[in-house]
């Protein structure tokens, strides 16, 4: 089902790249890097774009439908419930980063007293609704919303920039392969956004879509990285400190001082896009679990909103516990979903290329019927009687 | 007097109303009688179109009377024989009178009507400074005519049918054969067609039934009092519900943009056309969030205003007995309270309210400290930009009291949330079959000709292509340039 356009898919793209990683991801990458860590950046676009070019074979051979389809129709349904149920947990951890960075702003920047526990229901009624409704939903509203994340991104760099001394982030020492190894298993959380061009695929008109897709992910991660080397010179030694990057980075803009924090508007608008990630993540997630299990979506995203729920109040009460979770437990996997699974996926993809479907039917329609043609059915298909129940006179 | 048992049996239908007239006429040797609802009907025409062609008859033929009498005497006033009760109850109450003739089950209707209506006038709610100023009247016909003045096709189609068990009001469904989309007319119809109520006394009640989602606080289906702008949607590509009894026409499908263009841009500039649009839709964001937002600043994020602001704001409130929510809210309501008296009030004591709503109410509510002066700026702010889109008076007075209330209780954080979800919701509605966010959710360049910027007319080449049709070029000349046709 082609729910996305590929301006939608571009959009979603950048949004999800910028908000995931406005927030805590700066200060954990000074942690491993010291003000280094523009450059390791720099270096991860490498693999990066490997992967990206490997899930964009991946969707030309798909040939127009979801992964999940093409490994139903020509390996087995098994496989493909196993691939569905991996990717629904992936995004279920993945929906756990924005959303601690949405917490982390609004309880320690915005609000001097914010009772989060009965808060966050607010917020993750929001998530259930995207997650229970279709992606056209969500790539509409995030083209409405990107003209407000982008004022609001270029805002806060454009306040922050003049009170940045660039000479704080010249490189003070070479990042070794095993400190770079190292970094790629502890931001493991933050980076490797492909896996949501890999859930593109399929669900997207094709119309340029391999082109657009790598030129946004190549200008959204420069737009990170200028990020972090403006963060970083701002705070310099301090960088590893403030949890929200994107608050914080605007903290001794002149015009804060003379204007009050009026810049937290420019804020609020690049956190709509930090929520419409999650809300995205959310639905990648309910889609999937909904493919392997044959659940309701709506009963999905319950699960997933209590789910979150007693994640983010009572086991994660703060982002330090998801941390610690997120390098010992959860990198393993997800170092296997960002780099290895493509790379099977692609493998798989390719050995069956030319093999025959396993059913003989498809699990679902190539093409849906448009409105138009469904109403003309509908209309087509009544009685007489009916059409004439009320008179026309003409 | 010969009982003719046609009439007997409509009489008795009637219950022998007293506004049902029956005259005797001799035809010849013949009996007949007319019958016809006393105030639908024009005298003069019962007289001298009837009754004197009729009695002029010295002798009728032996065969074929009702021939005769449509060809030779009643042959100037349009005459029709009808013998089904239902058709001739309609024409009866629509103004016919009907001539029963002794032993004949044919009955002659003949159209009559005399009822007064309103004259054309400029409507109240769609003001312009410069373009027509004619407005729809409650009486379709003359509406119709209004619409195939502006029309010489024939391509321009009116459908007629009626609704209303007990009222039987006429509706016309109007559209462009060559432009419409078929689907789009067949759905409306068969929506129009399943509807079954026992009275349509105006096209907001078919408003609510021809949209998708009952319970949609967005409107579905767009409206309109003026022949040009219903015109020139019809050349968009959408069909036209007329009713009779209404002056105001509804269109489908409908897209939020429209609520924002007014007639005024399309008799002006481009280029002011753009500035006024964009005025609007900042006016729409203004009126529904700056109650929320000042509540919620009050509240919780007073450190985001500026040292000079929070100590002028402080020195307003320090008294009040009320929290800021509440305050805002009573303001609120005082404001909307005034808003329905000054419709309601008759004319001459609008003045009266708002020297009473304004001055006497407003000053001392202040002075006695129920409210700020701040919370009175925020309200007048809100409540006039909210006028800038008169269109969406239902909806936008209701969204800003939910998001008062929302910032109120969570700040910064509900109203973000609140609006995603708003978004979000309304991303998700489509009016028959089309996006009603486009052209911008999802994204359609051609249309962005004339949507919240306007284009010259030259440019715009195509009709829009969110809206169905079948002929997708608007204009055809030699500087046009058709390459953007298709994209």
């Amino acid at each position: 089902m082609k729910e996305l356009t590929t301006r939608q898919a571009v959009i979603l793209l950048t949004i999800t790249q910028i908000s995931t990683k406005i927030h805590r991801m700066p200060a954990v990458l000074s942690q491993e890097f010291a003000n280094n860590g523009w450059i390791y950046l720099m270096l991860s676009l490498i693999p990066d774009l490997l992967i990206l070019l490997i899930v964009l074979r991946i969707s030309v051979l798909t040939k127009g439908r979801t992964i999940y389809q093409v490994l139903s129709m020509k390996v087995g349904k098994p496989i493909a419930i196993i691939y569905s149920l991996i990717i629904g947990l992936f995004f279920l951890y993945k929906i756990t980063t924005p959303f601690k960075g949405i917490h982390e702003f609004f309880v320690s920047a915005v609000f001097d007293n914010l009772e989060w526990k009965y808060f966050s229901v607010i917020f993750l009624l929001l998530i259930s609704f995207m997650a229970a409704n279709g992606l056209y939903r969500i790539g509409r509203t995030g083209e409405v919303l990107s003209f407000f994340i982008l004022i609001g991104f270029i805002g806060v760099l454009a306040l922050a920039v003049p009170t940045a001394r660039f000479s704080n982030i010249l490189p003070t020492e070479i990042i070794s392969f095993k400190q770079y190894s190292m970094g790629g298993k502890t931001l493991t959380a933050w980076l490797a956004d492909f896996i949501t061009v890999l859930y593109f695929v399929g669900r997207v008109k094709e119309n340029k879509f391999k082109l657009s897709i790598s030129i946004s992910f190549i200008i959204s991660s420069l737009a990170i990285i200028f990020f972090c080397i403006t963060f970083y010179s701002i705070y310099d030694n301090l960088s590893t400190y403030p949890n929200v990057a994107i608050s914080a980075i605007t903290e001794f803009s002149l015009l804060s001082s003379n204007l009050g924090r009026i810049d937290w508007i420019l804020v609020l608008f690049v956190m709509a896009g930090s929520v419409l990630t999650t809300g995205l993540y959310a639905q990648f997630s309910c889609e999937s679990f909904h493919e392997a299990t044959k659940f309701s979506k709506k009963s999905v995203a319950v699960f997933l909103v209590a789910f979150l729920y007693i994640i983010d109040n009572y086991i994660f009460t703060d982002s330090e516990k998801f941390l610690n979770f997120a390098f010992i437990y959860a990198s393993w996997f997800v170092l296997f979903v960002n780099y290895v699974l493509p790379l099977m996926l692609w493998i798989i993809l390719e050995l069956v290329k030319n093999k025959n479907p396993k059913y003989a039917y498809y699990p679902y329609p190539i093409r849906k019927k448009s409105y138009s043609e469904l109403k003309l059915k509908q209309w087509n298909s009544l009685t007489p009687k009916q059409t004439n129940k009320r008179r026309l006179i003409k | 007097m010969v009982e003719i048992k046609s009439y007997e049996c409509f009489k008795q239908k009637f219950n022998n109303s007293d506004d049902f007239m029956t005259r005797d006429i001799k035809l010849g040797a013949l009996s007949a009688k007319l019958a016809y609802i006393d105030c639908l009907i024009d005298a003069s025409i019962i007289q001298e179109g009837v009754i004197n062609s009729l009695s002029k008859i010295k002798k009728l033929p032996q065969k074929n009377i009702l021939d005769h009498l449509l060809k030779n005497t009643l042959i100037s006033i349009n005459p029709t024989i009808k013998n089904e009760f239902g058709e001739l109850e309609h024409d009866l109450l629509s103004g016919n009178c009907l001539i029963f003739l002794e032993n004949e089950l044919n009955v002659i209707s003949i159209p009559a009507q005399g009822f007064s209506k309103r004259a054309i006038s400029e409507p109240p709610t769609a003001a312009v400074l410069k373009g027509p100023r004619e407005g729809f009247i409650e009486d379709l016909n003359t509406n119709i005519s209004m619409l195939r003045r502006k029309l010489k096709t024939h391509e321009f189609v009116i459908k007629k049918l009626q609704i209303g068990e007990r009222s039987k009001t006429d509706i016309c469904v109007a559209y462009i054969s060559s432009i419409a989309d078929d689907c789009v007319v067949a759905e409306v119809m068969r929506r129009l067609s399943a509807i079954d109520i026992d009275g349509v006394l105006d096209s907001f009640y078919l408003q609510e039934l021809l949209q998708e989602k009952n319970n949609n606080i967005f409107k579905q289906v767009g409206n309109s009092e003026k022949p040009d702008i219903i015109v020139s949607k019809l050349l968009e590509g959408r069909v036209a519900v007329l009713v009779d009894g209404s002056p105001i026409v509804l269109t489908v499908p409908f897209l939020l943009i429209e609520d924002l263009q007014s007639a005024d841009d399309y008799y002006s500039h481009s280029g002011r056309a753009t500035f006024l649009r964009i005025i609007r839709i900042f006016g729409m964001i203004i009126g529904v969030l700056l109650p929320g937002v000042y509540v919620a600043t009050q509240i919780f994020h007073y450190r985001l205003l500026p040292i000079n602001l929070l100590i002028s704001l402080l020195d307003s409130v320090q008294n009040l007995a009320f929290p800021p929510l509440i305050e805002i809210l009573f303001v609120l309501f005082i404001f909307e309270i005034l808003n329905e008296a000054s419709v309601r009030m008759p004319k001459h004591m609008g003045m009266a309210v708002s020297i009473i709503g304004a001055l006497v109410l407003g000053d001392t509510a202040v002075q006695a400290g129920l409210i700020s002066p701040p919370a009175i700026l925020v309200v007048a702010i809100s409540g006039i930009t909210i006028y800038t889109i008169p269109d969406e008076m239902g909806t936008l007075p209701l969204i800003r009291l939910i998001f008062t209330i929302i910032g109120g209780i969570s700040g910064y954080y509900g109203l973000l949330i609140g609006s995603i979800f708003l978004v979000c919701y309304v991303a998700g509605l489509q009016s028959y079959g089309t996006p009603y966010l486009a052209p911008y959710a999802p994204n359609i360049k051609l249309d962005k000709k004339d949507a919240l910027t306007k284009n010259s007319l030259k440019s715009q080449i195509t009709r829009p292509t969110s809206i169905p049709n079948k002929n997708r070029i608007r204009i055809r000349n030699s500087d046009s340039q058709e390459e953007g046709v298709g994209q």
